[in-house]
């Protein structure tokens, strides 16, 4: 097989400017005409850093893939395939964000995602590393309910029908009885915000009427909603996907009134499965 | 405070404990953070460079960020003072090619104005990399170690012989490609600025050179840039007219685009 060469750059975060140790999060590979890069998505720095700038990731994760997947910018940008293009983008990182000078490598494959995706095991992340907790609140409940295998336990009933005082009656994905001298019961309804526009619009739509059902008839009950945090969408998002995001804010305010609590962060997610594990503790004891 | 100091070192700007400076505007005393330049063998005039331009390019009204002189034991640096941090103290992107494209798409006056300053300061390093789109929305300029006196390289003498060369032919500036020489489009635009350029005091551009401290530019350095700038002021409409191939955007006055 014919031996081709490309460059590299591999994409690194400083967590901190005066210690430097950089961590690598992503590789940029160019060649074949083409350009490809990878970065770790869910990246979180190693050891302890309980105020990494999430916000700022992001903000450089879509800096890259605009720059390397958007439209060729001519006059603002060398073309992708030239390596002064490598050049322009290590100059245009700084701080906590940089990038190698180009680096070269030859493999045996014209195929430069095999390429990407070598540089990517090898020096970013392998496939058999932990999997990462999920980075939103309804999935990280889930998550957090199975590990502590909470799922399993016959108190914290599923996707059951709830008989109110007023005779009506509401479905509720999650509940149980807290019993220590409050006999209060806890319902937790989830939202999640998916690519699926309808079935979102379907979850929010229920648990606002849920909300309301809950508060006429008086129950002796605190609602929990663990809602997904959304960014507004870009403004070349199609119309559907802008009017779901502003349902799901108005929704979310219409929450916070209606409901005890708005969960809407994975700490927070997290914070209330050790609360349930705790409740469901106590009942036993 | 403390806490927030260990987390985010270094921070941008920290105020340090000292006596009270006194004063009745209760002057305190800061550390900042900043970038900064000092010559080297290869770019010898970064420091007079950096700090003449800036202050010209300002008095323009252009976006650049302010540059401090500070003797460092034996040498001088510039500093710019201008890093765009979020409030974690992590510095943001500085802006995708896109979005600089379409700040300059909506501020044609301005790309015009950062093309007649290079023209006008002998700048040929001007791309992408030297320009910074800050939260304000606003691109700023940054990074002019290139202009004036310049640097020696393969093709070019730096110091005096760079300004008399290009003061002979424009052609001369651009060892190195200026990226934006496309961006010329309007006459209308190019004469606001060359007026900018031409209104610019004499005594102002003196006052610049000479305020630099002393140690930076040789007497004869200081005297031969004044005369180019003074001089070159009133030249900029017919240096652009007479180097019309060099802009392939800007047609012949009174032609189509004019």
């Amino acid at each position: 097989m014919r031996e081709t060469p490309y460059l590299y750059q591999i994409i690194r975060y400083v967590p901190d400017l005066e210690r430097m140790e950089p961590q690598n999060i992503g590789v940029i590979v160019q060649g074949q005409l083409h350009i490809v890069s990878k970065i770790w998505v869910r990246f979180r720095p190693l050891g302890e850093k309980p105020d990494f700038d999430y916000v700022n990731f992001r903000k450089w994760r879509e800096f890259f893939d605009e720059e390397i997947n958007g439209p060729q910018i001519s006059m603002f940008q060398p073309d992708r395939t030239d390596p002064l293009f490598l050049e322009y983008l290590q100059s245009r990182c700084k701080g906590n964000y940089l990038l190698t000078r180009p680096l070269s490598i030859v493999m045996q494959t014209e195929q430069i995602e095999e390429v990407r995706d070598y540089l990517y095991q090898r020096l970013v992340r392998s496939p058999d590393s932990d999997q990462e907790p999920a980075d939103q609140p309804v999935r990280r409940f889930r998550e957090q309910l199975q590990a502590r295998k909470l799922d399993r336990n016959p108190m914290l009933r599923r996707d059951e029908y709830l008989d109110l005082p007023n005779g009506d009656s509401e479905l509720f994905k999650w509940q149980y009885q807290k019993n220590h001298g409050s006999d209060q019961r806890i319902l937790i309804e989830p939202i999640q915000w998916l690519d699926r526009i309808r079935l979102t619009q379907i979850e929010l739509d229920h648990v606002l009427r849920a909300a309301e059902k809950v508060r006429k008839s008086g129950l002796n009950a605190q609602l929990i909603v663990v809602m997904d945090e959304v960014q507004a969408p870009a403004k070349s998002a199609r119309p559907a996907t802008q009017q779901l995001y502003e349902n799901y804010m108005r929704g979310k305010e219409e929450l916070r009134g209606l409901s005890d609590e708005v969960v809407s962060s994975a700490p927070e997610a997290e914070g209330l499965v050790a609360r349930v594990e705790r409740d469901l503790t106590e009942l036993h004891a | 405070m403390a806490d927030l100091l260990l987390k985010n070192l270094p921070p941008t700007v920290v105020e340090l404990p000292s006596d009270e400076l006194g004063g009745a505007s209760g002057a305190r005393l800061f550390h900042v953070l900043a970038v900064g330049k000092a010559n080297t063998e290869a770019y010898p005039y970064s420091v007079a460079n950096e700090k003449i331009a800036s202050e010209i390019g300002r008095a323009l009204g252009l976006a650049i960020p302010e540059v401090l002189l500070y003797r460092l034991s034996r040498e001088w640096v510039a500093f710019s003072c201008f890093v765009e941090q979020t409030e974690s103290g992590e510095a943001a992107p500085s802006g995708t090619a896109l979005q600089i494209e379409s700040y300059y798409q909506s501020h044609p006056e301005e790309l015009h104005g950062m093309i007649c300053f290079d023209l006008f300061i002998g700048n040929n390093d001007r791309k992408t990399d030297n320009l910074i789109l800050g939260e304000d929305g606003v691109v700023r300029l940054i990074d002019h170690a290139n202009s004036l006196f310049y640097r020696p390289t393969s093709s070019t003498e730096a110091g005096i012989a760079r300004l008399l060369a290009i003061q002979q032919n424009l052609s001369a500036l651009f060892d190195k490609p200026h990226w934006f020489l496309e961006g010329l489009e309007s006459w209308e635009l190019v004469d606001e600025w060359c007026k900018r350029i031409e209104a610019l005091p004499s005594y102002f551009i003196r006052s610049v050179v000479n305020n630099l401290p002393s140690g930076i530019l040789k007497d004869e350095e200081r005297q031969t840039v004044i005369e180019f700038l003074t001089t070159r002021k009133y030249l900029m409409p017919s240096i652009i007219e007479t180097n019309l191939s060099l802009f392939p955007n800007l047609h012949t006055r009174g032609g189509q685009d004019t």
